[in-house]
């Protein structure tokens, strides 16, 4: 998204207010763990995508990102926080997210790209651990309500590092 | 026989026991003498030829605890120096990878060229006439060799790479056949740590005990995407390579975009997975193409070298950082000329199951480091128990996968006999 045009609050119709509320209301829903609603926050042609540490730039195709959902994957992905073998994030991991620097970039034909800062804070075994990065989202309006078309995560660290995985949602 | 709590392993098979002590993974001292002994003494993979393409291409990576530099010279030659300033020691690259003619010290501005030579000296002539640049270039490890373009280095004087690789050189062989055109390492790499002893990291790999506690989420999301899970793991074998090294090689219900279709990718995709098979087949024969073709190979490189070419292709290597704690760096490496649709499978099939995104490897590291908390009991509960599988060996019966720890015997066997001592009161 280097290419991304200059953000023109004035000419572009969606307010900055209404993403706010969209990301603050998604980070809610993972930090409380009601991660249905949170599914029905996205198109069921969303990705959910976390490229690399060291490959921000790069696409999904031709190079390892850490996480490529399409909705198929996403879900079960879902569904595995609640399956007793998941071992990963049994017990959950208790989170707090931290959204901000929400800035909207471009809306054409429906299409809305955003972008905004994160930090979560992660404890899990008595440890804290904490992933920084950026989002660089892309929404549509899917009548009157905004949707995930792509949920990218860029983790802005050089590498997990004591986290240790992306087993949560980052 | 009771075990003595000082011993490093306790081996009685008469009683069918094989356990080794949980020190072992959280004595401090302990890892230093593995610095010595294993870390630097044994060839250490380094990194993968297909990573630096053209002259000046570098990558600099951290490999027991030295900085290293890995570049392709001008004649097209790959070479690792040790990332140092001949002058005050200073990384002279500073960078994790790109393309450069040259590398210049920040801190005193001597000059370093692809080539490794010294071209430039500040003050040159203050260091008197019998200075000689062309005696101060970019010094190197005191051995390298790669083998199928895997970079290996030893940080002592040793000129075996083939034979140290010993039965693992087979399964290199057959991973660098899998393409007409190749395999390379596919920019994007997964780098974390885990709150883990190193030994772990090839012990989960070696261990097909574990799969399916550990695994059945991965086994559900296969079910549900409509894979074919009919046959569990079938049609393997389990083997000792020599020198530490293992492989745990079979057939798994998952496709292989490699070459074994899945019942739920599209039939275009499919069809070019069967192309696959058949030009494996027709190039290497039926018995080998088959292999390459439909068969899972999870093989481990003594100390700390995992190659799984599994459901994706995956090259992982740890890095040990204390005791308790191993930094891990993992790639994929693939076949070259995949065409984008098939790319897009691969890397589903790979990050489904692998890396700390997918639904199974995160669910090893919490294995790993759960284990390494419940190791800190070792005073009390010394013996972790590798001893399945003893009784069917003496009674000469084979075992199913998972029914048998004799490879990872193996493995703490092979680490034993380069340790050098067998009893925690033998550490200087």
């Amino acid at each position: 998204m280097n290419s991304l045009p200059v953000p023109k609050q004035s000419t572009s119709p969606i307010q900055n207010s209404e993403v706010e509320t969209f990301l603050s209301t998604e980070a809610w829903l993972l930090d409380t763990w009601q991660l249905d609603k949170w599914l029905g926050m996205f198109d069921p042609q969303a990705r959910y995508q976390v490229p690399s540490t060291d490959g921000h730039h790069l696409n999904s195709v031709e190079s390892l990102y850490l996480v490529d959902d399409d909705y198929r994957q996403l879900c079960f992905r879902v569904k595995r926080f609640d399956l007793p073998q998941g071992h990963a994030e049994q017990p959950h991991s208790i989170t707090q997210r931290l959204v901000t620097n929400v800035l909207v970039h471009s809306e054409q034909n429906g299409v809305i790209d955003v972008t905004a800062g994160f930090s979560i804070f992660r404890s899990r075994h008595g440890v804290q651990s904490q992933y920084v990065g950026r989002y660089e989202h892309r929404l549509i309006r899917v009548d009157g309500e905004l949707k995930f078309l792509n949920r990218k995560s860029l983790l802005v660290m050089p590498g997990l590092g004591v986290a240790g995985t992306v087993s949560i949602i980052v | 026989m009771n075990p003595d709590s000082n011993q490093l392993i306790f081996d009685q098979p008469d009683d069918h026991q094989y356990l080794v002590n949980k020190r072992t993974f959280t004595d401090e001292e302990l890892f230093e003498a593995e610095y010595s002994q294993i870390y630097d003494k044994l060839w250490l993979y380094v990194g993968h030829e297909t990573e630096i393409p053209k002259p000046g291409d570098f990558v600099t990576r951290t490999i027991a605890r030295r900085p290293l530099l890995l570049v392709r010279g001008s004649d097209g030659h790959v070479q690792v120096y040790l990332n140092t300033c001949t002058h005050n020691g200073s990384l002279v690259c500073r960078e994790p990878a790109g393309n450069r003619d040259f590398f210049p010290c920040a801190y005193h501005g001597w000059v370093f060229d692809r080539d490794g030579e010294l071209k430039e000296v500040p003050g040159e002539s203050a260091f008197g006439p019998q200075f000689s640049k062309s005696a101060n270039g970019l010094p190197t490890p005191p051995s390298q060799a790669s083998y199928q373009g895997f970079v290996f280095i030893s940080f002592a004087e040793r000129g075996d790479l083939p034979d140290y690789l010993a039965g693992a050189k087979e399964y290199l062989d057959i991973l660098s056949a899998s393409s007409t055109d190749g395999m390379k390492v596919m920019p994007g790499t997964h780098i974390y740590g885990t709150s883990a002893n190193w030994k772990m990291l090839p012990v989960n790999v070696i261990d097909g005990n574990h799969f399916l506690p550990t695994h059945v989420t991965y086994l559900q999301y296969l079910q549900e995407r409509g894979s074919e899970m009919k046959h569990p793991i079938r049609d393997f074998h389990e083997s000792v390579l020599g020198n530490g090294h293992t492989v745990f090689e079979y057939e798994a219900p998952w496709g292989r975009p490699q070459g074994k279709p899945d019942a739920s990718w599209s039939d275009e995709v499919n069809a070019q997975v069967e192309a696959r098979r058949e030009e494996l087949i027709e190039r290497l024969g039926p018995e080998l193409g088959d292999r390459i073709a439909r068969k899972n190979r999870n093989l481990v490189i003594f100390p700390n070298l995992i190659i799984n070419d599994i459901m994706g292709v995956t090259i992982r290597l740890a890095e040990p950082v204390s005791a308790g704690y191993m930094d891990v760096t993992a790639w994929q490496i693939a076949p070259t000329d995949d065409p984008p649709e098939l790319a897009q499978v691969r890397n589903e099939q790979f990050l489904t199951f692998l890396g700390p995104g997918g639904f199974a490897t995160p669910d090893d590291i919490e294995g790993m480091e759960a284990s390494q908390r419940g190791f800190a009991t070792y005073r009390e509960v010394p013996w972790a128990n590798y001893s399945k599988g003893i009784a069917a060996e003496i009674a000469g019966g084979l075992t199913n996968p998972g029914e048998s720890d004799f490879m990872t015997r193996a493995f703490f066997n092979a680490w034993q006999g380069y340790l050098g001592i067998t009893n925690f009161s033998e550490l200087p």
